[in-house]
């Protein structure tokens, strides 16, 4: 069988058939031809299986996080798994699409393309992640809650405009709670002290920048 | 937080008052003007504006370093909202080399924001995460381990694997959280590499700090899954563990909500349910654990009703004990009763694995069943069709398969769309009252599949594959036995619709034959293969 283009061309098949139909016996000409006709059609049903398959074959827990703005705006995204630059505005575009015109009492789980997108409004973000369907939905929405809080406890009383113009820190953030797609630290208290080390070993590099620069210009 | 603080100060001083991000004026006016766009052309033309005018600055030489980690930031921005900005990727990765903790910080989080794993820049990245990692500032250990676990893939592993190795004994909880992580990650990536420290997990498994053994139940439930009774030794740790985390023995920190460390709770659960399927003693261990968490959990709170689904999640997979399947059921009751869309969803997908174990479990749920299934919620609706496939018999197939076909009809999806075809074809295959039957059911629902959906690729192909499939199974077993009176009624039916096609499509003269019949047919089967099989059958019927 060759396949071409994703279409399988017959030519093969067909040579066989022909033999197959001049061949002696009549009980071998038929089952013969069952034979075939089944192996096509296995052919055929596994491409659709396997493409299922491939997407088992890795699976993580989460394989993206998305944040959006009512009007469909991109604040946040991480990829835990590989989409291409062009895949990522598709993905954007149609979860988008999916999303944001779903009502408020509805599940907050859609389906998507055989995976599953756990999503939560909090004014006017809202906060998608991507998962395997066999995972647990309500966890993730958990886990989606537990991101929130610790922003707002880092921010004092998040609101969008934190995350526009601090979008950096909070992909520090994201990156103590997440790790390559797994929940990575439960404890808010954890979290907070990490990032908060991370902060003031910055600032006093700063500081101790500022003052030794200070130093060498007043030597000079 | 050190530019906000420095913000915060020049505020004090009476300065411009810029806003609290640190960042320089333009970077607000950028992102104040992507946000007041009224276009997405117009947001286009702004950030290429942007990546234009930061593509000059850039290359220019002797970029001042906080300068240039500003322009990182922005590249970010612009790569986040879908525009290319791969001229800087080199200036990123520069700046992980840097050695000032934020500067560094932010290299390495544009690198794996920027990069995958397989990217060329990746080798000169290495390097510098292999210094990183042995850095005797631990936060400089943190931020290579984060970077490792995008960036390092099959041929890297080894260049950092003793160092991260050597980490799971770091002084520091953050930093053996994270190097578990980082080696779970690398036996994803490459099991083989990584097959001989296999037993580290086991030994962070019992690390004093609940953080290091949160983590290492995810590598834990990957080994699980794939070789189950390699770790069926760990029951009783990962009982006793789960014990003492319902007990409330963890420190407070890791409450969440009322609840104590409940994601720990829930991993613990998933572990047990996969080590305890199918095996009478191992699950004996589990049953004392799942009945009191099944008593304790807060069922107000979503996290406590996560927690009461992977508790029934878990008893339906290992071996049956009659008072915790009960305990199930009744929490599969709440969830159906629920006002919450949430909750019901829970609620299918649990009665879902309940009725492998007991099919009439179903019965005194029919009516909430049905409510979910005319629900305008479609996530809800699709979950309900879920369950309906499980519990299909040849009782209620037809009428199961009718429902289904009439909301495969509705829906726009042609991905879904395909997935119920193929569903519709299973169940009227395994469970179709007669041959009959499903001959029938098989024309008159092709012709409707069809003339439907135009747009029906391979997965539409698969769907006229799998009935043609079976027609000529059917036809070929009617062959295969000697009894006449309802093979022959078979054979003959299916024969004539053979007929009736190769008369349209071959202009072969049999006989009489009927249009309608041949354009079903020719509807039916597009497919060139198929179309030559059956030839090739009618074939054998004539010469036979």
């Amino acid at each position: 069988m060759v396949v071409h283009k994703g279409h399988i061309t017959f030519r093969p098949l067909r040579s066989r058939i022909i033999a197959a139909v001049k061949s002696s016996t009549h009980q071998h000409k038929f089952l013969a031809g069952i034979e075939i006709s089944f192996e096509v059609s296995d052919l055929l049903a596994g491409r659709a299986i396997g493409k299922r398959g491939e997407r088992n074959s890795r699976s993580k827990m989460i394989h993206f996080v998305i944040l959006i703005s009512r009007q469909g705006k991109v604040r946040l995204t991480k990829w835990y798994s590989p989409y291409q630059q062009k895949e990522r505005s598709t993905v954007i575009r149609e979860l988008s699409g999916l999303i944001l015109t779903r009502g408020p009492k509805l599940c907050n789980f859609v389906e998507w393309k055989g995976y599953k997108v756990v999503y939560r409004r909090y004014a006017s973000l809202y906060f998608c992640m991507c998962i395997d369907p066999d995972d647990n939905e309500l966890e993730i929405l958990e886990i989606i809650h537990h991101f929130v809080e610790i922003l707002d406890r880092y921010f004092g009383s998040v609101c969008e405009l934190d995350l526009i113009f601090n979008f950096h820190k909070a992909y520090y953030i994201l990156d103590e709670i997440l790790i390559a797609g797994e929940l990575q630290e439960s404890s808010k208290k954890a979290v907070a002290r990490l990032i908060a080390a991370q902060d003031s070993l910055v600032e006093t590099a700063k500081e101790e920048a500022g003052s030794i620069s200070n130093m060498i210009s007043q030597s000079i | 937080m050190e530019q906000l603080k420095t913000i915060g100060r020049e505020l004090a001083m009476g300065s411009q008052g810029g806003g609290w991000t640190g960042q320089s004026k333009e970077f607000l006016d950028l992102v104040k003007s992507i946000g007041e766009a009224r276009s997405k052309a117009e947001e286009d033309r702004i950030i290429l504006r942007e990546i234009e005018s930061l593509r000059r600055r850039i290359a220019e030489p002797d970029v001042p370093r906080r300068r240039m980690k500003e322009y990182i930031i922005r590249l970010v921005y612009a790569e986040m909202l879908g525009h290319d900005a791969s001229f800087g990727y080199i200036h990123a990765v520069k700046m992980t080399h840097d050695d000032s903790l934020s500067l560094k910080r932010t290299g390495y989080l544009a690198v794996t924001l920027f990069l995958s794993d397989d990217h060329d820049l990746i080798i000169l990245i290495v390097n510098t995460i292999q210094k990183d990692l042995r850095s005797d500032n631990y936060l400089i250990v943190c931020a290579a381990l984060t970077a490792a676990c995008k960036l390092i893939n099959e041929e890297t592993i080894p260049a950092v694997l003793p160092q991260v190795v050597d980490l799971l004994a770091h002084p520091k909880e953050a930093v053996r959280k994270k190097a578990v992580m980082a080696l779970h990650r690398f036996y994803q990536r490459s099991p083989a590499s990584v097959s001989h420290l296999i037993s580290n997990f086991r030994k962070r498994l019992c690390d004093n700090d609940p953080g290091v053994m949160g983590a290492t139940l995810c590598p834990l439930f990957d080994l699980i899954t794939a070789d189950v009774n390699s770790y069926k030794d760990l029951v009783i740790s990962f009982v006793s563990i789960l014990k003492q985390v319902a007990e409330r023995r963890l420190p407070k920190a890791y409450d969440y909500h009322q609840m104590a460390a409940p994601f720990i709770q829930i991993k613990l659960l998933k572990i047990l349910a996969l080590l305890g399927s199918g095996d009478k003693q191992a699950s004996g261990h589990i049953y004392n654990v799942l009945g009191d968490i099944f008593r304790k959990c807060e069922s107000s709170s979503n996290i406590g009703n996560a927690v009461l689904y992977e508790c029934i999640c878990c008893v339906s997979s290992i071996y049956p004990n009659a008072k915790l399947l009960d305990a199930a059921a009744e929490s599969t009751s709440k969830f159906l009763k629920s006002e919450s869309h949430n909750l019901k969803y829970l609620g299918i997908d649990a009665l879902g694995r309940l009725i492998k174990i007991n099919p009439d479990v179903a019965e005194e749920h029919q009516l909430a069943v049905i409510d979910c299934l005319e629900d305008p919620d479609d996530t809800l609706k699709r979950k309900t069709f879920e369950l309906l496939y499980k519990m299909t018999k040849s009782t209620n197939v037809e009428v199961i398969v009718d429902r289904m076909i009439d909301y495969m009809i509705s829906i726009n999806d042609n991905h879904y769309k395909t997935e119920i075809a193929s569903r519709c074809v299973e169940l009227a295959e395994q469970f179709a009252p007669s041959n009959q039957w499903f001959i029938q059911f098989s024309v008159s629902n092709n012709f409707t599949f069809q003339t439907m959906n135009k747009v029906f690729e391979h997965a539409g192909d698969l769907v006229n594959v799998r009935v043609a499939h079976n027609l000529m199974r059917l036809i070929a077993e009617g062959f295969g036995e000697d009894d006449e009176g309802a093979d022959s009624q078979l054979r003959s039916s299916a024969f004539n619709i053979e007929l009736l096609f190769l008369h349209s499509e071959l202009e072969f003269i049999y006989g009489n034959s009927t249009h309608i019949a041949a354009k079903i047919l020719n509807n039916i089967l597009c497919n060139k293969f198929l179309k030559m099989v059956l030839i090739f059958y009618s074939c054998m019927c004539l010469f036979s």
